[in-house]
């Protein structure tokens, strides 16, 4: 079996005194879409933004294609090959959708040259944004803007790319289309890691199911496993670990 | 009252110079530095040990005192700032009105608290079109002219300037997009200290240096960027212009001593009328 692009192991990370995240532990595969779900409070934002550096994890490592990036600061990790997609304010609102794309290369990507093909390759999985550089992020509908989010953190070719609730504050006719270009992205060669709450659509795109509760990985299994699972209920609740350990 | 309009315009040109440099340090540091007034006169202070007491022209003395400033803003980053980086904006004001006092009075222990001026000939104005202008009018109009076209360069079309105004649109998002926070705000007090000291030299130019010299204009400055819109260099230049023409005007009416109380007047009804300033689009927050 090849390495994971992906290898985190006994992170632990939090604000003030406790840990929320606790002793975590999961591995994604290069190639796939894999889903981090969990029951509202389970840590998922605490450990996603310990992912990309916006909070420093206390303890654990995070090696990225065989490189610990653990200790680095979100821009490092950027430049390692960390995209990154927030859930919201995810586009500088008062900054032009071209200013938005080019920001979104030029810190880190090194050659100028390849911009003009990394948006075009945006462009031809966005087509709405095409035409539109000049006018401003901010004023864009919640569906695009999310588009254009996506678009800039796939401008400077991320080995893996980390999206946080993509559907989450969308009307249900973009949910759909979200999924959609979540799917093509990944067609297209990204790594996509994301947590989501609509698990139906999410496990649907998605090969590998992580299942956080309470700070802690639960369970990592195939997507389709995680679906047909007879007690999802007691997976979320904690119950899973003990029985697994009984049945070993 | 074309002479009027001018010499506010000059004087407007002033105060637009340090009101982007506070524009400009409030849009990514978050806070109103009130120290912004001590820069202006530690700036004008360089300038004048290297013009007077070393010797060199008054222009070369100028840049060195940008660079000297530039160095002394980056270091008062280190001591005061980035320890309360992400404070909330109200302690990171206090803390800069005491940079404030504490430059001023280092200006006063290193060079006492007499008048000086620096060491240029004076020129007889010249007369035109029945105006007066002098020449420290003219090279104020052009170097401030400049100084804004160069920012407004950096600002629009450069990866730094986008980078600036990534910063201050959303600082957490500019993180993952690769943009490293200390460097942009390094990058921004050089900017504001080339811009403060700039502003410093014309006026000491134009007047007299002394300790005080920038303490009279952080009313106006505040008054100019609250005018134009917080956080808005453009917004800065065009609330300067205005507030040094309106106290020109005023002195028609008012005693002169009473010329502070217009910037004063100005602040209160821009408060009042347009809370997000001239060229306040109020900011897209949602």
């Amino acid at each position: 079996m090849t390495e994971p692009l992906l290898k985190v192991e006994k992170l632990c990370a939090g604000y003030g005194s406790g840990d929320i995240v606790k002793n975590a532990g999961f591995t994604v595969s290069e190639n796939g879409i894999s889903t981090i779900v969990g029951p509202n409070g389970a840590g998922k934002s605490t450990l996603i933004k310990a992912l990309v550096g916006l909070l420093i994890p206390r303890s654990g490592s995070i090696i990225l294609a065989g490189k610990d990036v653990g200790k680095m600061n979100a821009p490092a990790k950027a430049r390692a090959g960390l995209g990154y997609v927030p859930q919201e304010h995810n586009v500088f609102r008062n900054l032009s959708i071209g200013e938005n794309m080019m920001l979104a290369y030029e810190f880190i990507a090194p050659d100028r040259a390849g911009f003009s093909a990394a948006r075009d390759r945006v462009f031809d999985i966005f087509p709405d944004l095409v035409g539109r550089e000049s006018d401003l992020a901010g004023n864009l509908s919640g569906g695009q803007r999310q588009m254009l989010a996506f678009g800039c953190a796939l401008m400077p070719h991320p080995s893996l790319l980390l999206l946080d609730e993509p559907s989450a504050g969308l009307s249900p006719k973009y949910v759909e289309g979200m999924f959609a270009a979540v799917k093509a992205v990944n067609d297209a060669g990204v790594c996509i890691l994301m947590i989501e709450q609509n698990v139906r659509e999410a496990m649907a795109i998605s090969e590998t199911a992580i299942v956080l509760a309470a700070g802690e990985i639960r369970a990592q299994m195939p997507a389709r496993e995680f679906m047909n699972h007879p007690d999802i209920h007691a997976l979320y609740m904690g119950a899973a670990s003990t029985r697994q350990q009984e049945g070993a | 009252m074309l002479q009027i309009l001018l010499n506010g315009i000059v004087s407007g040109l002033l105060v637009a110079l340090p009101a982007v440099a506070l524009s400009l340090t409030y849009g990514v540091l978050n806070f109103p530095n009130f120290a912004i007034g001590s820069m202006i006169t530690f700036g004008a202070y360089i300038a004048l040990f290297f013009n007077v007491d070393i010797g060199v022209s008054l222009f070369v003395a100028a840049g060195l005192a940008a660079v000297g400033l530039a160095a002394v803003a980056l270091l008062i980053d280190r001591l005061v700032y980035r320890p309360l980086r992400g404070a909330d904006h109200v302690t990171l004001l206090v803390a800069s009105i005491g940079v404030y006092f504490v430059l001023e009075n280092v200006v006063r222990f290193l060079f006492g608290s007499d008048i000086r001026g620096y060491d240029v000939t004076v020129a007889r104005p010249h007369r035109w079109m029945g105006l007066r202008v002098n020449n420290e009018q003219i090279l104020i109009f052009v170097v401030a002219f400049l100084a804004m076209v160069i920012v407004w360069f950096i600002l629009m079309r450069t990866p730094f300037g986008r980078a600036m105004r990534a910063v201050s649109d959303n600082p957490d998002l500019a993180d993952v997009r690769g943009i490293s926070r200390n460097k942009v705000i390094a990058l921004v007090w050089v900017i504001a200290a080339a811009l403060c000291s700039t502003a410093g030299v014309l006026i000491g130019m134009d007047g007299i240096i002394d300790p005080l010299m920038g303490w009279n204009y952080v009313l106006p400055l505040f008054a100019a960027v609250i005018l134009g819109g917080i956080g808005n260099p453009l917004g800065a230049v065009l609330g300067a212009l205005i507030i040094g023409i309106v106290e020109e005007m005023a002195t028609l009416v008012l005693p002169t001593t009473y010329r502070q109380a217009v910037s004063f007047v100005i602040i209160v009804l821009v408060l009042l009328l347009r809370p997000h300033g001239l060229l306040g689009k109020p900011r897209i927050s949602r």
